[in-house]
């Protein structure tokens, strides 16, 4: 979870002229902004780019900012903004037969923006956390393999000694668990 | 395959497009199913951010620190920031390459220009045009090298000209062509090549404004973009790119608007005209694609729609209360909107608007430089991007807050076109 505070104090840093104070500012909500980012966006390597856009185009535009309002809000619009714009370049160079797959990314990310307008993404991440912390070891396991060490289904598979289909199946069941204890968390 | 099993194949990446056509259908046409389903996806998408983040953080702080500032500078930078305005150096973390790979991407759209007065057209001299005036992050690549460009600028041939969102530029030839290159938009300007050819300029993406002055230009000249061709003859009209369309609006004269080689349709003033999977679109009218709310006297909850010379009329719903004036309007069809408003008001009252569609985050106006002129000002977002809403058809709601001290004459809403209305004429002296 972003700390305010700290992020005001840092902003404060920079604008008394210590660039290197918005390194806190970037540690802060680096997830957060990345996780938003990827609602909008599938490809990881662009989510990168359009994270690393997202800051600079903050850090050049400080100045507009009014210290003591919510900047992590202030934040995410521009990376919103910055999102749609590579996802509409991305879009121009996309082969007609990854459109389908590719609107539908765009709908679900759609839709989760709207729903990231009730549950602000870093109340969604600070309830994940928990949510990860109460899974059983192997869906655990699997989960680790899978996103943090960023291994293929293949991989995973043979890591847990199963097939990719078994691992597929079941690491969607684990996500659509997780997203109903998010959302038993939020509303709780 | 079962819409769970297609979820789980999306965010696996082995999704095949037959299926995803097919859950694309569901998801439009249940609202629950695209709940659900956004829900997971929300999940996947927060745990692929959590993966590692440090060489990421790395990463974006060299590229803040590569902005050419340093600890040792903190009075440049401290002056810097507060202005909030540095394009010099934020052009300095452009991705050069990844432009320079799109920029040859065959389905990068192009604007031909064949300037029968430019035939012979490589024996222009340096400096073809000239800066008119610019605003925002323009920013000019010639001779390997990027800039900011400024109002009084020459532009050679075989420069690149890139606009940021809150960019526009506008250059002017010696032989009575204009062009405005609005913001997010990148335009090659090759050499001009010999024959019929004459010059010749490439719209990568965004949209440019041309304006030929009647008579300048006898021979006519064509426009290429998105593989579709255009041939006007002292006119005014727009081209703009965007994702697989190309539009096209025409203000005044006539542009045949067609495959190159193929038979054109003919898009008269007032018309405008799409072209899209290699056809073009039965033109229609620019003022069907507008709905105008003008606001009366203060005090008045009226607004009507009205475009000259259309025979379209609606009307709208406006209420107004000491808070705010809100404006009810309805759309025919799922569309994706722009909206400006007439004003005449300081850059400080239009900081202090705030402007908001469905209740949605706010935006204001785009502030003009000068406060005594009506000017059509674009809704542009807190980071001066301009606003675009995606609304599905049916009846919307615009509020107006604050910013009130100058004048607001009219509101225009701007359905899936990318039109100024400032190079409107008919708009700007009958609203």
């Amino acid at each position: 979870m972003a700390d305010a505070q700290r992020i005001e104090e840092a902003l404060r840093r920079v604008r008394d002229g210590d660039p290197d104070a918005f390194s806190v500012v970037v540690d802060e909500t680096l997830v957060i902004v990345t996780a938003y980012i990827s609602f909008f966006i599938a490809d990881r390597s662009l989510v990168e780019d359009v994270v690393q856009e997202t800051y600079v185009g903050a850090f050049q535009r400080l100045g507009e900012y009014s210290l003591g309002t919510d900047f992590l809000a202030w934040l995410k619009t521009g990376a919103k903004m910055a999102a749609l714009a590579a996802r509409r370049a991305r879009q121009r160079k996309s082969a007609a037969h990854e459109r389908y797959v590719d609107r539908v990314q765009h709908l679900l990310g759609a839709a989760a923006g709207e729903h990231e307008d009730a549950t602000p993404v870093e109340d969604q991440l600070s309830a994940l956390r928990q949510c990860i912390d109460a899974l059983g070891q192997r869906a655990a396991q699997m989960l680790s393999l899978r996103y943090f060490e960023g291994l293929d289904l293949g991989e995973v598979a043979r890591r847990c000694d199963t097939s990719a289909g078994a691992i597929a199946t079941a690491l969607h069941r684990v996500r659509a668990g997780l997203a109903k204890c998010i959302e038993a968390r939020v509303q709780s | 395959m079962t819409n769970d099993e297609r979820l789980a194949s999306l965010l696996d990446g082995t999704l095949p497009e037959d299926e995803a056509r097919e859950f694309l259908r569901e998801l439009e046409s249940s609202r629950d199913i695209l709940d659900d389903a956004s829900r997971v996806y929300a999940v996947h998408a927060i745990l692929g951010a959590m993966r590692e983040v440090g060489p990421l953080s790395a990463r974006v702080t060299r590229s803040v620190r590569a902005l050419g500032l340093s600890a040792h500078d903190s009075e440049r930078i401290k002056g810097a920031v507060m202005r909030g305005v540095r394009r010099s150096h934020g052009s300095r973390v452009r991705r050069l390459p990844r432009r320079a790979a799109v920029v040859g991407l065959a389905a990068a759209a192009v604007v031909f220009l064949a300037m029968a007065l430019w035939r012979g057209g490589g024996d222009a001299p340096r400096g073809a045009f000239t800066v008119a005036s610019c605003r925002g992050r323009v920013s000019v690549r010639a001779a390997g090298e990027r800039r900011p460009l400024a109002t009084g600028d020459g532009v050679a041939w075989g420069a690149v000209l890139a606009t940021g969102h809150d960019g526009l530029v506008e250059l002017r030839s010696r032989d009575g062509v204009e062009i405005a290159l609005r913001g997010g938009s990148e335009l090659d300007l090759p050499r001009p090549g010999g024959g019929e050819d004459g010059g010749r300029i490439e719209l990568e993406h965004g949209s440019v404004a041309l304006r030929i002055r009647p008579g300048s230009q006898p021979g006519g000249f064509a426009v290429h973009g998105g593989g579709f061709a255009a041939t006007a003859l002292g006119t005014r009209f727009t081209v703009s790119v965007e994702e697989e369309k190309t539009s096209l609006a025409v203000t005044s004269g006539e542009v045949a608007f067609g495959l190159p080689g193929g038979t054109p349709v003919i898009v008269e003033q007032g018309f405008c005209a799409e072209g899209e999977g290699g056809r073009v679109a039965t033109p229609v009218r620019i003022a069907e694609r507008l709905i105008v709310m003008r606001v009366l006297e203060p005090g008045e909850a009226v607004a009507s729609a009205q475009s000259e010379g259309t025979g379209s009329v609606e009307t709208e719903r406006a209420e107004r209360t000491d808070e705010a004036l809100r404006l009810s309007f309805a759309l025919p069809d799922a569309s994706t909107v722009s909206i400006w408003a007439r004003i005449q008001t300081s850059p400080e009252d239009t900081a202090r608007s705030s402007v908001r569609v469905d209740g949605g985050r706010p935006c204001r106006w785009r502030a003009q430089d000068d406060a005594l002129d009506w000017r059509w000002a674009e809704l542009v977002d807190t980071w001066g991007n301009p606003a675009r809403y995606g609304l599905l058809a049916g009846s919307h709601e615009l509020s107006i807050e604050g910013g009130r001290g100058g004048g607001l004459a009219t509101v225009l809403v701007v359905r899936d076109l990318p039109i100024d209305p400032n190079e409107m004429p008919s708009l700007g002296g009958t609203l």
